[in-house]
Order: structure tokens, then C-alpha cells, then sequence
């Protein structure tokens, strides 16, 4: 029987790599997958909240956040194609048209 | 197993809304080119059709699909201000989208997406619906953003919004699942200060929920410090969906939080209280002092809305303060209530007046050149008498001017935050909108004062759907500025139910 306490930790320790993967990564197919790491601590979370409780109401909230990054997945990557094809940018930093 | 009926009535208008885009995309295919005007009358009429059911489950006051939706008079008014942003937002569209070729069937189907979404963020009444609602508005916001494919600063406005806005998302989630941790449920009525849980019992764990889900929200009425998004997606996205991205998702983010601050965190009042006072002055002091340095107008108002979020965020402080006032009980909901309805009021009025600015930067811009920067505005009363003068009704009241709606709405934060005593937020706020009367009214002296450089295009005020938006915009910026008692009411009326 694995304790929620480490489930949670796993949860938070992913989180902070995506989030970090996310601030410090500049290709942006990285990023991407940063924030998919994030949305999978999120699930994880819920998950094991959901076992504790031994309510489905977790476990129905992540199915939805999966449903949501699938869809956001597909945004962003026909985004990042619609980028490449103007910019031929794949990195964040080469995507500086506009600046204060 | 039962399966709870489900009640379809407390959800028409955003059947109807979500219907009438994929309408609009299935018609789009069939229809001729020449004929795609015809388009825009079909989203039209859905969306007064939706503003009829709205009306019409105005008076109802309880919970729909097992207590996912809110079905109250709160959640009407903002669907009110949904639609009628859309509707505008329809009006403005069919010249820019004309000059720079962008098909119109699949753009109207993302506005009319992006409004159920707003719709459902309204009468959410549960994290789930919250985030789904969110995520619906937010992906359509996306696409719109990079709607000029061929256009740099289009993709790169969109790529940059996605990135951001799918961050604080996740942030945002984050939030919820610990929320979830702590209560066993998504319900927004389940949250308490003695955590179900055995993992989360610490009282600094209580404040994680609460602090994520703020970063998350911040983000979305594009609060100093989480605003980075804002100049760059408002510059480079399509001016009409700038102007509706300017006031819907602000507008939706604001729902929410009233929503989840009052009710759902009622117990961590001190805690939230803290963190909007301090994003509120940062955000008056950052958005107007950085718009007064901007020559571009779409950047300009981006900075303004920037600080109009700041303005907002005063009634929400003041309305948090009132709650923890001591001696009274009725005396301090009176205060809340009227701090609420104070921030309503401010959205209403910053609908029509963003709104229609933005329509008049449409109304200038031509194929070759979007003519957005400052010294395009110089010599405007003498070539367009008309646009001139509504420009700066229309800048008066951003600014707080009497007699205009943005003053009504101004007049009552302010009174909310001295009323409950946050001087200092009044103070920055007072001191702020004169440095922002300083950006507005310089265009108003390039209108009148400036002769243009260069060469001067004819042109006059043509008649046209842009042209009516500005017109129906400022006519409800100065008649709700003169006469501002109806939607006072209304939004009292409905706050008070929500509160109660």
C-alpha cells in the first residue's frame, strides 16, 4: 500500500520540473512538455486525493483535465507550426517581434 | 444508481450560443464568398436569442446538473455583458476581417465558442466547470490570437498567450486539486477551514488552495505582476479580438473570483484581502504609468486595461474588508454588497467604453497600414468630424469623466474603498486615473489641436457596422453616465441574492 503523503511528494516533485522546464527551457517544444508534466502532477494529485476519499469526484476532474490538455496539446502544437512557418522559429527567444 | 434529471432550460443560453456556432461553421461551407455578410446576421440573431433566454431564467435562483451550475440572477448579468460584448464584438469585425483577408465563418464560430465559455465561467458552481469553462474560452482566445497566419506577430502573439495562459492553468489547477485535497469535494460551497483530510492539516496547507488559484486568476485579468502577456498578444492579435479579449475573459475572471472569494473563501478573507490590495497597486501604478510612455494605440489601451483591472480590483478588496468588519452584522453585508455592486457597474460600463475605443482604431485602419500609432490620430476632427468627437466621449469616460458611465462606475469603487475604510487604495486609484487622464487626453488634443505629418488621405465618417458599434457604444456610455439608476439596480438586486 503506497501512502497519499508519497504520492503527493511525487505530485509536488513534478510539478517543480515543470515548472522549472518551463522557466528555464527555451525551445518551446520543451516547454510544451514542461507544462503537460505539470498537468500530470495536477491528475496524479487529484488521483490519490481521490483514493483517500474514496470519492470518484477526483478521478472525474482528471479525466476532464486530460480531455482539456489533449485539446491544448493540439492548439498549441498547430500554433507553434503556424510560428515555424513565418519565423522559422522554434526557440522563445527568436520569437521577439514585438517588445516594450 | 439514479441518474439525477437533467434541466436543459437552466442552461439555454449557452445551448443556444454553442448551436448557433456550429451553425455558423456548417453554413460557412455551403455559402458563397460575396455572401458571408450573412454570417455574421446568423450570430447575431443567436445572440439575441440567447440574451432572450437569459432573460427569461433571470428570476430563477438555484443549482442545476447536480450542483455543477449556479442558475441566479448573478449568473445572468454576466452573461448579459458576454453577449452583448460578442454582439459587439460581431459588429466591429466585418471590415478588419475583410481588409486583411481572414475567412469569417470559423473566426465568428471562435467568438461565439469563446462566449459560451465566458457563459459557463459565470455560473460555474464547481472547480470542474470553472476549469472547463476556462479552458473553452481560453483555447478559442488562443486560436483568435493567431488568427493572421501569415503575420508574425499574430503567430508569435498567439504563442505567446498559449504559453502563458496554459502556465497559469496549470497553476490554476494545481490550486483546485489541493482544494479538493483539503475538502473531498469540487464543490465551491465545500471548502472549510478543518481540513477531511489527514495529509493536509497544517494551517499554512489551507493557504495553498488559495494562493494558486489567485496566481491563476491574476493572470487572466492580467494583474501586475502576472500581466507580462498582455501589451505583446493585445498588439499583435487582430484588433477586433483584441477589443474582445480586452473585456470578455477580464470580465469572466472577474465572475469567478467574485463568485469563489465571497462565498467559497469566506473563511480566508485576511489572507485574500492582503494579496488583492497589494496586486491592485501595483496594477494602477504599472498599467498607467507604461501606457503614458506608449505611441502605439492598441498598446496604449492594452497598458489602460491593464490598469482598469487594478480599478476593479479595489471593489473586490473594499468588498473583502467589508466581510471582516466588526460591529453591525447587517451594516458590513450592506457594505459588501455595495463593494460588489460597485465592481459589476465598473465592468458594465468598461464593456461599452473599451469596446468601442477599440472600434474607432478599427475604424482607422486600412490594408497596407493598421494606423494604430498616435500620430495617425493627428488632424482626426477635421477629416472625421464625427468619429472625433465619439472617440473622446469614449476616452472621457475610460478616463472618469462626470457625466459618462466610466465615471459611475469610478464613483463607486472609490466610494466603496473610502466607505470601508482602504484609503490608501482610493488614494493611489484618485492619483492614478489623473496620470491616466494624461494619455487619454493627449489623443484628444492630437484629434483636435495637431495638424497631421505627411500627406492626408480623404476620407469622411463612412457609414458602417464598425461605425454603428461605435455609435451604440457611446450612446450607452453617456445615457447610462446620465442615468446610471438601471443597472445600479440590477446589479444590486442580483448581488444581494448571490450573497445571500
Amino acid at each position: 500500500m503506497i501512502d497519499p503523503v508519497h504520492s503527493i511528494a511525487l505530485g509536488a516533485a513534478m510539478f517543480c520540473i515543470g515548472m522549472l522546464g518551463f522557466l528555464i527551457r527555451r525551445n518551446l517544444i520543451v516547454i510544451f512538455m514542461s507544462i503537460e508534466l505539470m498537468l500530470n502532477a495536477v491528475n496524479l494529485n487529484l488521483v490519490s486525493f481521490a483514493h483517500q476519499f474514496q470519492s470518484p469526484h477526483g478521478q472525474v476532474f482528471a479525466l476532464f483535465v486530460i480531455t482539456v490538455a489533449a485539446a491544448e496539446a493540439a492548439t498549441g502544437l498547430a500554433i507553434l507550426i503556424a510560428l515555424y512557418r513565418v519565423s522559422r522559429a522554434v526557440n522563445a527567444d527568436e520569437a521577439s517581434a514585438m517588445k516594450w | 444508481m439514479q441518474i439525477p434529471p437533467i434541466d436543459f432550460t437552466a442552461v439555454y443560453p449557452e445551448v443556444i450560443v454553442a448551436l448557433v456556432g456550429l451553425l455558423v461553421l456548417a453554413v460557412d461551407i455551403f455559402i458563397k464568398p460575396q455572401r458571408k455578410t450573412s454570417l455574421s446576421a446568423i450570430a447575431l440573431v443567436g445572440l439575441v436569442l440567447a440574451f432572450l433566454t437569459t432573460m427569461l431564467i433571470w428570476d430563477r435562483n438555484e443549482t442545476a446538473f447536480s450542483g455543477m451550475v449556479a442558475v441566479d440572477s448573478y449568473a445572468q448579468f454576466f452573461k448579459l455583458i458576454f453577449i452583448f460584448s460578442a454582439a459587439l464584438t460581431v459588429l466591429i469585425s466585418p471590415r478588419y476581417l475583410s481588409l486583411n483577408n481572414i475567412s469569417v465563418g470559423e473566426y465568428l464560430e471562435l467568438v461565439l465558442f469563446c462566449t459560451v465559455g465566458m457563459m459557463v465561467m459565470a455560473s460555474a458552481n464547481d472547480l470542474v466547470t470553472i476549469y472547463i469553462g476556462l479552458e473553452l474560452m481560453a483555447i478559442s482566445i488562443y486560436l483568435m490570437a493567431g488568427f493572421q497566419r501569415d503575420n508574425p506577430r499574430s503567430c508569435e502573439a498567439s504563442m505567446k498567450y498559449f504559453l502563458l495562459g496554459s502556465f497559469a492553468s496549470a497553476l490554476l489547477l494545481y490550486g483546485m486539486s489541493f482544494f479538493y485535497g483539503i475538502t473531498g469535494t469540487t464543490s465551491l460551497q465545500g471548502f472549510t477551514l478543518s481540513p477531511n483530510s489527514n495529509i493536509i492539516d497544517s494551517e499554512v496547507m489551507t493557504r495553498l488552495p488559495l494562493v494558486l488559484m489567485t496566481v491563476g486568476f491574476a493572470f487572466k485579468i492580467a494583474a501586475v505582476p502576472f500581466h507580462m502577456w498582455t501589451p505583446d498578444v493585445y498588439e499583435g492579435a487582430p484588433t477586433p479580438l483584441t477589443a474582445f479579449m480586452s473585456v470578455g475573459p477580464k470580465v469572466a475572471a472577474f465572475a469567478v473570483i467574485m463568485r469563489v472569494y465571497m462565498k467559497t473563501f469566506g473563511a480566508l478573507v485576511p489572507d485574500w484581502v492582503q494579496m488583492f490590495t497589494l496586486l491592485s497597486i501595483l496594477t494602477m501604478i504599472y498599467g498607467n504609468v507604461v501606457a503614458v510612455a506608449q505611441k502605439s494605440m492598441k498598446r496604449m489601451l492594452a497598458y489602460s486595461s491593464i490598469a482598469h483591472a487594478g480599478y476593479l480590483l479595489i471593489g473586490i478588496v473594499s468588498a473583502g474588508t467589508a466581510t471582516e468588519m466588526t460591529g453591525g452584522k447587517a451594516m458590513s453585508a450592506t457594505f459588501a454588497s455595495e463593494s460588489m455592486m460597485s465592481v459589476m457597474v465598473y465592468l458594465f460600463a468598461y464593456m461599452f467604453m473599451n469596446l468601442g475605443t477599440f472600434a474607432v482604431v478599427i475604424s482607422l485602419g486600412r490594408a497596407d497600414n493598421p494606423r494604430d500609432s498616435l500620430a495617425d490620430y493627428a488632424g482626426l476632427a477635421k477629416r472625421r468630424p464625427l468619429t472625433a468627437l465619439l472617440m473622446t466621449i469614449l476616452l472621457l469616460s475610460l478616463m472618469g469623466f462626470p457625466g459618462t458611465f466610466g465615471f459611475i462606475g469610478k464613483f463607486y469603487i472609490f466610494k466603496a474603498a473610502i466607505v470601508t475604510g482602504n484609503l490608501t487604495l482610493a488614494v493611489v486609484g484618485v492619483l492614478m486615473s489623473v496620470v491616466a487622464a494624461f494619455y487619454y487626453v493627449r489623443v484628444v488634443l492630437y484629434m483636435y489641436m495637431r495638424e497631421p505629418e505627411g500627406e492626408v488621405l480623404a476620407e469622411g465618417d463612412a457609414i458602417s457596422s464598425t461605425m454603428y458599434a461605435i455609435v451604440v457604444t457611446t450612446m450607452f456610455t453617456l445615457l447610462f453616465g446620465v442615468a446610471p439608476g438601471f443597472i445600479i439596480d440590477m446589479a444590486r438586486y442580483t448581488i444581494e441574492r448571490m450573497l445571500a
